[in-house]
């Protein structure tokens, strides 16, 4: 539980981990995801809503050319 | 003549009116219940989130969001936490899973792989029994009776809640109005924007879902033929929000938590009630939100018996089977720590 202090880093980086690995359908490679993710989140195309950070849900879906992925927040 | 017929109609007006009121005032009776804290248990999990009671073994399953542990156990007498089922891809490991109902008698219980879309049913000790592969996308599944309960399938348009399968995870059916909240977007960001709780009481083939950012409550019965019926509903107080840019998420306007969590017995649903604005985007600020003293408690027709009201704010709650007692997740100078709570007499069997 102290960990969460560091939230603003860990958030980030577990968000990221769960769009990896929660590809649905396993057609890419999951650092090609990852790398993804992170290059949309360096370049503020994806925006982490609140709802990431705040409940036992899914934060977001992404569809694009690499896959179905759900991205969950904190459980 | 007249005069004393209509002071007498008066007067069984007022009396009828004081009735009535009194009725409504006498409705909601709230219990204060006492924490006993469970000393041996100190920073068992990760972060806070749903707990589940496996009343066999005398011990606590959660499903962990953070590190390599998929689930745990936690044994309520020593404090002891152990690994019941790794994160990863070998064997007997998984990518993601969350706990979704337990039966507290045997310890067997369900949990969501959504990295393969599937409901999972597992033995006390973590072993797989069943893997059910869901047709439909989902966030959470439940099982009721001959059927499995859904939430969370973006690809549909129909502006339902719920995805009815049946017991091999064939589609057939959805159902379940979303509230009419006047946001003018699309299904899919509606499914991310009411996200919440089920619970389910077998039983009566009946189950529950509350939500977390909505004053929003709905129980639904499933028949045998795979008929859905409303029993009961509150939408009173439905979020605003906005999506957002290049995914499928929501963005809220001034967030509130309202059911931080909830549990079920056969006879009652147990809902963890906060009505806290999230006043910060901080871990912080969103635990001080969800956290709430104050429990609601229906049967399943949706009648409020009661509301307890705990001498500790918590973060999450299970309950035993037979009404009896209540364990609760709270967080001490943000250490998590669990505590025990007797159960008033009127709710216990």
């Amino acid at each position: 539980m102290k960990k969460l202090f560091f939230f603003a880093v860990i958030s980030a980086a577990a968000t990221i981990t769960t769009a990896t690995s929660l590809s649905y359908f396993n057609k890419i490679e999951s650092s090609d995801l990852l790398n993804a993710n992170v290059e949309a989140l360096a370049h503020d195309e994806i925006d982490v809503g609140e709802i990431c950070i705040y409940a036992d849900v899914i934060c977001y879906e992404l569809n694009d050319d690499l896959g179905h992925a759900l991205i969950k927040g904190y459980k | 003549m007249l005069f004393p017929l209509k002071k007498n109609a008066t007067l069984l007006l007022s009396i009828l009116l004081c009735w009535g009121c009194g009725q409504s005032s006498q409705e909601i009776v709230t219990e204060e219940i006492h924490a006993q804290r469970l000393e041996q248990i100190n920073d068992p999990f990760n972060v806070y989130g749903s707990i589940f009671l496996d009343e066999s073994a005398g011990a606590l399953l959660k499903s962990e969001g953070l590190g390599n542990i998929a689930i745990k156990r936690l044994d309520l007498r020593t404090g002891t936490c152990t690994d019941l089922i790794r994160k990863g891809r070998g064997p007997n490991e998984y990518i993601d899973l969350t706990i979704t109902k337990i039966d507290p008698s045997t310890g067997i219980f369900h949990a969501c792989d959504l990295a393969k879309g599937e409901l999972c049913t597992f033995t006390t000790d973590g072993a797989q029994i069943t893997a059910t592969p869901i047709e439909t996308r989902f966030f959470q599944a439940i099982p009721l009776g001959k059927h499995i309960v859904s939430y969370g399938n973006t690809l549909a348009d129909d502006g339902l809640l719920f995805q009815l399968s049946d017991s091999t995870g064939r589609a057939v059916g959805r159902f379940g109005l979303f509230p009419d909240d006047g946001m003018p977007y699309g299904h899919q960001y509606k499914t991310m924007a009411y996200q919440g709780k089920m619970v389910a009481n077998p039983q009566r083939s009946r189950f529950a879902y509350l939500m977390n950012f909505g004053s929003v409550f709905d129980i639904y019965e499933i028949t045998d033929d795979g008929s859905a019926s409303l029993i009961f509903s509150i939408h009173e107080d439905t979020p605003v929000y906005e999506p957002q840019q290049n995914i499928i998420g929501v963005r809220f306007e001034q967030p509130k938590f309202h059911y931080s969590d909830a549990y079920a017995s056969q006879r009652y649903i147990y809902a963890l009630y906060s009505g806290k604005k999230v006043e910060q985007k901080t871990n912080e600020a969103s635990q001080r939100a969800r956290e709430t003293p104050t429990i609601r408690v229906y049967d399943w027709d949706g009648n409020r018996i009661c509301d307890l009201s705990a001498d500790i704010p918590l973060l999450s709650i299970c309950v035993s089977s037979d009404d009896s007692y209540l364990i609760g997740l709270y967080a001490e100078d943000y250490v998590l720590k669990c505590c025990r709570f007797d159960l008033p007499e009127r709710l216990r069997e």
